[in-house]
């Protein structure tokens, strides 16, 4: 489980008001460039997902109800989770990925290989990829939670710019707090309002103030770690590990590949998807 | 402005950001308060999280709506009809605040009986566009005073000459013209009056109509009827949307005025005894104290001052407001223009007019950031760039965080700010672009003897300078103003009063005074302590006019002096002075709550809140019989009036006038839309469409990724990732019957063009039941033209350039279209 003490983002998606803000200082933040100059069709989202240049995003869903002639724009911030019982770090054999002693999922982009396991295992759908057009090599990219800022004593660059303090830096067990104390208030308003983050994964670093069903947004209900983990947990992984020290790069990139292959009939195209950083929800 | 200035004594936001978490409820409406001034809702949700109630009235559901307790759909461009519905069920139901109504506002005061109303004319028209406001004055005794009814319930009383006006909108009938559900605007009307203090939120979604003053006066009405005003939580606050617009307003961006809103001097009043005269003391003074900032020593009682120097508009003309601006640019009358970051050629309605009237010039300078629309017109798709004659020159400009100064924001807060980067290359700030050229003026005048150039020759115009340009700190004392005597920086705006005319001088009119004293540069300030959790933040930069926090506070007192709400005591009297919080505002601190001086809560004519607006001077009481002399004499200030109301243009009371262009009947009477509105001038680009052939309505506004014109923002890659095209927000009901999906081109026309723009299919757009049928509203965000890293059809191709009578806003919000499938 998450620890009392450990450092979390409260998300409260009442106070939210779409402006992006947190979207483009993540990016200026990461020094990451706008690449997607495409408009989306009918929606105010841009761009369509995450990519690797924005590993957050923020995402809108309309929703109508006729009888009641009631609108709701739900906006809510997408990126990586940071799941306590992260498989990702489980499955990560080049330790770029690593739970941070915060609690959250950190991440050392320059010890990633591109092997594409953490995709493959996130519950959340999260890592995105980049692909170097020149050596085919793959860079993954996603929330580090600013693991600069607040190893030096400030917050992520997100919540720092937040206009309507939606977003609150806090330690677990606060935040787990105020959500639920959060949520009891504005049930009136908001009769399926609830808390997400606090039983998911062993508890996110991410704690959410919903005010719909967590499958509205795209949420997992209940999400689970990919019963791969304990394969590549157990086997990849010390594998991995253990070729890491050679210097057969050709050799560790095939093993690689071909594991990361292992198992899904999809994932070949999924893969594709992924790498071209296209969108494949909205 | 021109609304809140003639219902209170001064137009601006009257509270302040901070000011809006005191609120109970929260009226935003004709305001996208999220999309268009985001941090300004961190106060708005402040409030709600302890429980306020926000509601939002929109033709669209906006991001604003999205965190709405209360959304309520209106017809662009009705605004008036609802809120009349208001007006009637809080008069009905005497719900208004009594006392604060008897106390503070004129609606004891009787009206002259030759005031009338029918079927949307007020007494006074002259059947073509003007209107004499003789009869909509009131009953005055032999001094020249208002005669007060004994009751409300007088008939002659201007509340119940409210109570008359307002009676046939019922909630029903503002229904039928607005399309909001009568039970929608039921629950609006008794959330907004049940939860005192209430603040409302507008912007241009309320202006940019053919009856943006009216709209405005409602919104003063319901306040003043709701003991709102000068409350903590309470007030009107007009949200400006540019950082620094308040503090471009202030320093007289406007055609009518001087820095300071000095009234601009006209042909009318050919010496500077009959300007003061015609404005009032407190005016004549101020303009005396700017002339002396402006002239020093040359500025003598003997030349008047150089009030002479100072261009005489004619009083026969309107004002040069911004349509007409482009109306006689095609008329020829201009050689030459110079534009100071503005992009005309994206913000204009009827883009044709503004595009053949600048290429009427021979020569348009332009100080702009980056190479805009505007910069750069002659290459715009539809010219041949041969054909065009204009010289056009760019200055570069350098952007706001390589210039010192200030910026005013909406609050009123001078904000002082330095450079943190120096500009780029040969790019400048704007003031020392304009000291430079000033420079050059002076020394080609050098040798003239013709007595005009002397406003040029006689300008003070020594502002030292730094390595980095003019030093713009002295630019603010010369705004803050001296008192010549002593030499020293005025502590307070009350001196260029009670001194000598002559004795002080203000580059504002003493509008800012207090901002940088002999103790220091207030603007700089930094401390956000805020003792009585109230918002006020009492050192934190300086708020105009004299660190006044909340407008007209001594009304959020009671006649005795005592805070009407305990929990908002932000001014009150301790039995010797007025001490709270915040800084008193129009009363005098050392004067007791009864007495005149300590008990006047607003600066207009009368002293009190207008509910009815009519002309009205308060003349001076036992002035002299005394011969001035000619040109200026000191003793004008003991004949000329304390103070003096116009009246407003169109009526002194808001009526429901249907939009120019509208496909509605207006149901209320025959006079269909304001009948002050200007006639057509350009006749080949102001064209009107019909109904029958245009049966939709266009409505325009901004997204919170793309600011304004998008003149900075189109150029900024990350911005452009947020929002990279632009859109054209359709019901799913339109996009039915006209075959179309999101992503698919539409076409819309209207009298004056077309355009075609990718449709963005949404439920947030839903037609509206008006006057018995269904009614589509097109919403397309204004801010895209031809330059720029990313790109789009401008609307404002198609918009409508008829304007306000009263400030010159032209009718952006509301326009007659048709909307067809488009070409890929």
């Amino acid at each position: 489980m998450a620890k009392k003490h450990d450092k979390v983002i409260l998300v409260d998606t009442t106070l939210c008001t779409g402006c992006k803000a947190c979207q483009i200082a993540c990016k200026e933040w990461h020094n990451l460039p706008a690449t997607e100059f495409e408009h989306v069709s009918g929606t105010y989202q841009n761009p369509a997902d995450r990519n690797a240049n924005t590993p957050m995003l923020m995402k809108f869903i309309e929703q109508y109800d006729k009888s009641t002639d009631s609108m709701d724009w739900i906006f809510w911030k997408d990126q990586c989770m940071h799941c306590t019982d992260a498989p990702c770090v489980e499955v990560c054999p080049s330790e770029a990925l690593f739970t941070h002693e915060d609690g959250f999922v950190g991440f050392n982009q320059d010890s990633c290989i591109g092997c594409t396991y953490c995709s493959k295992v996130c519950p959340f759908d999260i890592p995105r990829f980049e692909t170097d057009t020149l050596t085919g090599s793959k860079r993954m990219n996603k929330c580090d939670f600013c693991q600069d800022r607040v190893t030096n004593g400030e917050v992520p660059a997100c919540v720092r710019t937040c206009p309507t303090n939606c977003l609150e830096f806090d330690t677990w067990q606060n935040a787990v707090d105020k959500a639920y104390q959060r949520v009891e208030k504005i049930k009136d308003q908001f009769p399926n309002a609830n808390v997400y983050g606090d039983t998911e994964m062993g508890g996110l670093h991410y704690i959410y103030i919903l005010t719909e069903k967590p499958d509205t947004y795209g949420l997992p209900v209940e999400p689970k770690t990919d019963e791969l983990v304990s394969f590549r947990r157990d086997v990849v992984k010390p594998a991995t590990k253990v070729l890491m020290g050679a210097t057969a790069v050709g050799l560790l990139t095939n093993f690689i590949v071909a594991s990361a292959n292992y198992g899904k009939e999809e994932d070949k195209e999924t893969n594709d998807v992924m790498t071209n950083g296209d969108d494949k929800h909205e | 402005m021109a609304s809140l200035a003639p219902s209170f004594g001064s137009g601006a936001m009257t509270n302040n950001f901070n000011d809006m978490k005191n609120a109970n409820v929260i009226l935003i409406a004709g305001n996208n308060t999220a999309e268009c001034h985001p941090l300004a809702m961190r106060w708005v949700l402040k409030a709600q999280k302890k429980g306020a109630k926000i509601i939002v009235v929109d033709p669209r559901f906006n991001r604003t709506a999205k965190v709405a307790d209360i959304y309520a759909p209106v017809r662009p461009g009705t605004d008036i009809a609802y809120l009349s519905a208001i007006v009637k069920y809080i008069l009905d139901n005497r719900l208004y605040d009594e006392a604060f109504v008897r106390e503070n506002t004129n609606a004891l005061y009787k009206v002259n009986p030759d005031f009338k109303f029918h079927d949307g004319l007020f007494s006074g028209f002259d059947g073509k566009g003007t209107y004499d406001k003789e009869s909509w004055t009131y009953q005055l005794d032999s001094n020249g005073l208002p005669i007060q009814a004994d009751s409300l319930k007088d008939p002659d009383s201007v509340l119940m000459k409210l109570k008359e006006h307002f009676k046939d909108y019922t909630f029903e009938k503002a229904s039928e013209i607005t399309g909001m559900p009568v039970d929608k605007m039921k629950l609006v009307a008794e959330t907004f009056v049940n939860n005192r203090p209430g603040t409302i939120l507008y912007a241009l979604g309320m202006t940019q109509k053919s009856v943006g003053t009216q709209g405005i006066r409602m919104y003063a009405i319901i306040q003043l009827l709701l003991g709102n005003m000068g409350m903590p939580g309470g007030g009107i606050n007009a949200n400006r949307g540019e950082p620094n617009v308040q503090g471009s307003t202030d320093l007289a961006l406007m055609a009518h005025i001087l820095p300071g809103y000095i009234p601009i001097p006209t042909d009318a009043h050919p010496t500077l005894n009959d300007y003061i005269k015609a404005v009032g003391v407190s005016n004549g003074k101020k303009l005396i104290a700017l002339l002396k900032a402006w002239y020093g020593d040359k500025a003598t009682p003997e030349n008047e001052f150089g009030y002479h120097n100072i261009p005489k508009r004619d009083s026969k003309l309107s004002n040069a407001t911004y349509v007409p601006i482009f109306e006689k640019l095609n008329q020829d009358a201009f050689k030459m223009g110079i534009i100071f970051g503005q992009n005309p050629v994206v913000s204009t309605p009827t883009l044709d007019m503004a595009l053949a009237g600048l290429s009427k010039l021979d020569m348009l300078v332009v100080s702009e950031v980056f190479e805009s629309e505007t910069t750069s017109f002659w290459l715009h798709p539809d010219f041949n760039p041969k054909d065009i004659k204009t010289e056009v020159i760019l200055l570069p400009a350098a952007v706001s965080f390589e210039k010192d100064g200030t910026m005013t924001n909406s609050s009123r807060w001078i904000q002082g700010k330095k450079a943190v980067v120096p500009p780029k290359g040969e790019s400048m700030p704007d003031g020392d672009m304009i000291y430079e050229i000033m420079k050059k003026l002076k020394k080609s005048y050098a040798k003239s003897n013709d007595p005009k150039d002397k406003a040029i020759l006689d300008l003070t115009w020594d502002y030292p300078v730094l390595d980095h340009g003019i030093d713009m700190e002295a630019v603010l004392k010369e705004m803050n103003g001296y008192n010549l005597k002593t030499g020293k920086l005025l502590n307070s705006s009350s001196e260029i009063q009670s001194l000598k005319p002559g004795e002080t001088s203000s580059g504002i009119g003493g509008l800012y005074t207090g901002v940088i004293t002999e103790e220091g540069n207030h603007s700089l300030r930094r401390d956000n302590t805020d003792p009585s959790g109230l918002g006020v933040h009492p050192n934190w930069t300086f708020s105009w006019p004299g660190n006044t926090r909340v407008l007209w506070n001594r009304g959020s007192a009671d006649k005795n002096g005592k805070p009407r709400d305990k929990h908002r005591a932000i001014v009150s009297w301790n039995g010797s002075r007025w001490v709270g919080p915040d800084v008193l505002h129009i009363a005098a601190k050392d004067k007791a709550p009864h007495t005149p001086e300590g008990s006047k809560v607003f600066s207009t004519a009368e002293g009190k809140g207008a509910l009815f607006r009519g002309p009205f001077t308060m003349s001076q009481q036992g002035a002299p019989d005394i011969m001035l002399k000619p040109g200026y004499d000191p003793n004008v200030f003991k004949v000329a009036p304390v103070g003096k109301e116009a009246g407003i243009g169109d009526g002194p009371l808001p009526a429901h006038y249907e939009p120019l262009e509208s496909p509605v009947k207006n149901p209320m009477f025959s006079q269909q839309s304001n009948p002050t509105a200007a006639p057509v001038q350009l006749p080949e680009f102001q064209k009107y469409g019909k109904a029958k052939d245009f049966p939709y309505i266009l409505t325009t506004y901004m997204v919170t990724e793309q600011f304004l014109s998008g003149a900075v923002t189109r150029n900024t890659p990350q911005l452009n990732e947020l929002m990279p095209s632009n859109f054209a927000e359709i019901s799913k009901n339109l996009a039915k019957k006209l075959g179309v999906k999101s992503g698919d081109p539409v076409n819309i026309s209207t009298a004056r063009g077309d355009v075609t723009i990718e449709a963005m299919v949404t439920d947030r757009m839903q037609p509206l039941k008006v006057d018995g049928r269904e009614v589509e509203v097109i919403g397309v965000p204004w801010g895209w033209g031809f330059k720029g890293l990313v790109q789009g059809e401008s609307i404002n191709h198609v918009t409508n350039s008829g304007y306000e009578p009263n400030t010159g806003t032209p009718e952006y919000k509301a326009c007659a279209c048709n909307v067809t499938k488009g070409e890929k």
